[in-house]
């Protein structure tokens, strides 16, 4: 791929992470064919045609249902072709059958128009429902009414034909249309509109293709065949990439795939170094999509789940005290040992829900995290009776994140109290919600040991302590060299952290993708680190490097890192280390 | 005589659309009449309908009761039951 750097320049957004993986490809612009129906008035004696017209269509749709189906099972695997069970099942449902039925006898109208009336009660119902996922379905109806539509239009939906490698943007998907696709060549999607939980969003994991959902005004910023890259695992979109910037995803992709090379053959083996020290792997998970990879990935726990994302299924705003209760019911239901670290919403001014969205200078410096979860008391109240709730099915970790101030801990401590007397949460129910600090703010290691004392727990968020402690946005390529997890003020950082939780006997979780990377793991290692925890897909190959690693070769490399100047030498000596044990086996 | 059954939903996300989707299907491979309502509403609806079975909105722990009716009613209701026994099995995306 070769971009032209004199005429255009790069270009970046952002939408939610909906199917991981790095893809490059060109734009294909995806903009509907069909028209919408029209409306008639049909004479009396065509309405047994009408509704003759209704059947075939069906039964074509579904016949071709059937073939998507057959054509999915070969690409993606027996295990998801039943992803498309539920729309061949709808072609062929009384209720949508009878509406329509009904809709062209008592109106005399037409049968495209009858589809789409009776496609929009149901939509009408499904908004009714109480269920957010079951409300969510409702992209599914719309689906089967496009299909139906089209097939009565006799304009078949075409799908673009892709002869080099090929990123689709489109307002939206259909989820049976994606199902469709041919993976070779096609490189990712983007899409405007879409959440991480849609069937689309499935659909596009089965198919492992690359997917940024949600991604506002993708399609207008789109120029049909500029170069693209998608990164579905972080969620970014960058068109006209720079030759620097192709550098930096080329090796991010390389990346990904070596790890589902890897596989997952040593997900089922204990986490044990090879000097028999017993390490935690727990997963990171943002939605509850994701729950069932946790113990497939081998994950003992749930290490943190990053609660404000239940939001991003929501219209706007936080969702109820009932809704989120049923949330992370699921979520300490799923956990292995049903015991899960939930995050309490973390938000800064730049990624509040829309109604509440406020301009700041300085977001990253602003009213963020434990600060403005203390500040919205009532929502934060309302979380925290939600999460003592679900504690009846096992037992949950509330975490503050971006600690700043002790007092923090001791509002959020006394909110917890409070939640609790109310719910009549005594005794042994009490105990089954901790509260600990997430370490990520540089002030929070320094004061790390008396957060330490106060918590039943603590956490190292390293992505944003990495940020911070390097004063570099990790999103700004200016400066993207200065994410060095192994700088030497990292390492002492971490080193100060793990002493304070060791003093207070509190358990200490480092929950960030940085573990993932060998040289980091044996530092983290040799540091007293013991918990770790990351994305599911991290798992499997983190621990076979924690396998292959002994805990005296790691405590002594970080005697002598910790004593090095610069991040380059302490990987260079890494590097040093892990060869000579390389060597040994 | 129409045999009923009370099960409860033990999928952590609740009757979805993918289980509802296999409750259709093994419902519609027998030929006794499956109705399926909500322990707390009164009104039975078509089991072999996937519609309706989602608009059952039921969410882990919801009790639902199960009613047969037909030649094979027995073999039926125990089919479906078991869906329910078996944990709407662990799925991996629903």
């Amino acid at each position: 791929m070769s971009s032209s750097p004199l005429t255009e320049t790069e270009v970046r957004f952002a939408g939610l992470p909906a199917s991981p993986g790095v893809g490059f490809g060109r734009v294909v612009r995806l903009v509907p064919q069909s028209r919408p129906p029209l409306f008639i008035n049909v004479l009396p004696h065509r309405v047994t045609l009408e509704i003759e017209r209704v059947k075939r269509a069906m039964q074509k749709a579904r016949r071709h249902l059937e073939s998507v189906k057959r054509h999915f099972r070969e690409q993606a695997g027996q295990g998801s072709a039943y992803l498309l069970d539920p729309y061949i099942l709808m072609l062929d449902d009384a209720i949508l059958t009878q509406a329509i039925e009904d809709n062209i006898r008592q109106r005399r109208i037409n049968a495209e128009w009858a589809v789409k009336q009776a496609v929009e009660s149901l939509l009408d119902s499904f908004e009714q429902l109480q269920d957010d996922y079951l409300r969510q379905r409702r992209d599914d109806i719309r689906d089967v009414g496009q299909r139906l539509i089209a097939m009565l239009s006799g304009q078949p939906m075409r799908l673009p034909t892709l002869d080099a490698p090929s990123t689709l943007f489109a307002d939206d998907i259909l989820p049976t249309l994606l199902a469709e696709m041919n993976p070779t060549n096609f490189s990712g999607i983007v899409t405007d509109a879409g959440g991480v939980t849609t069937h689309a969003a499935i659909i596009a994991r089965s198919l492992g293709v690359p997917a940024v959902f949600g991604a506002r005004e993708a399609l207008d910023r789109a120029v049909e065949g500029a170069p693209c890259i998608v990164d579905g695992s972080q969620g970014e979109v960058i068109l006209h990439p720079r030759r620097a910037t192709q550098t930096v995803y080329l090796g991010r992709r390389a990346a990904e795939q070596r790890l589902r090379r890897d596989g997952l053959a040593s997900a089922r083996l204990p986490a044990v170094t090879r000097d028999g020290v017993v390490c935690h792997l727990l997963a990171n998970i943002e939605i509850q999509s994701e729950l069932p990879a946790v113990e497939r990935c081998g994950a003992q726990s749930i290490g943190l789940f990053r609660s404000e994302f239940i939001l991003s299924s929501e219209a706007d705003g936080v969702p109820d005290e009932e809704s989120q209760c049923a949330a992370y019911r699921a979520v300490i239901a799923a956990s292995p040992d049903q015991v899960a670290t939930i995050r309490v919403f973390d938000f800064s001014s730049d990624t509040l829900p829309s109604d509440a969205r406020v301009a700041e200078a300085n977001p990253a410096l602003g009213l963020h995290g434990a600060r403005w979860w203390l500040a919205n008391e009532s929502v934060a109240r309302s979380q925290l009776r939600a999460i003592a709730r679900a504690t009846e099915v096992g037992r949950a970790r509330i975490l503050l994140p971006r600690v700043t101030c002790l007092s923090e801990l001791q509002a959020a401590r006394a909110l917890l109290d409070a939640v609790c007397r109310e719910l009549g949460l005594t005794g042994a129910a009490a105990k089954r919600v901790e509260l600990g600090a997430m370490i990520e703010v540089p002030a929070a290691v320094l004061i790390a040991d008396r957060l330490a004392r106060e918590s039943d727990f603590l956490s190292i968020g390293s992505n944003d302590l990495v940020q911070y402690l390097l004063a570099s946005d990790r999103g700004n390529e200016r400066v993207s060299y200065l994410q060095q997890p192994l700088h030497p003020a990292v390492l002492a950082s971490f080193s100060l952290i793990v002493a304070a939780a060791r003093a207070a006997n509190k358990s200490l979780t480092m929950c960030g993708e940085m573990a993932a990377q060998p040289a980091c793991a044996f530092a983290l290692l040799g540091l007293g680190i013991r918990r770790f925890s990351l994305s599911p897909a991290a798992l499997p190959s983190l621990k076979s490097a924690l396998r292959n690693l002994r805990v005296k070769d790691a405590e002594r490399f970080v005697a002598q890192a910790l004593t090095l100047d610069t991040a380059r030498a302490v990987e260079a000596c890494a590097a040093t280390y892990l060869d000579q044990s390389r060597l040994e086996r | 005589m129409p045999l009923e059954r009370l099960v409860t939903v033990v999928n952590p996300l609740g009757l979805h659309a993918r289980p509802s989707a296999r409750l259709v299907t093994v419902v519609n491979q027998f030929k006794s009449r499956v109705l399926i309502r909500r322990a707390d509403d009164a009104t039975f609806v078509d089991a072999g309908s996937i519609l309706s079975v989602m608009f059952l909105a039921a969410a882990q722990g919801a009790s639902l009761v199960l009613r047969a009716e037909g030649e094979d009613e027995a073999a039926a209701l125990a089919a479906v039951a078991a869906l329910f026994a078996e944990a709407q099995e662990p799925s991996n995306v629903f």
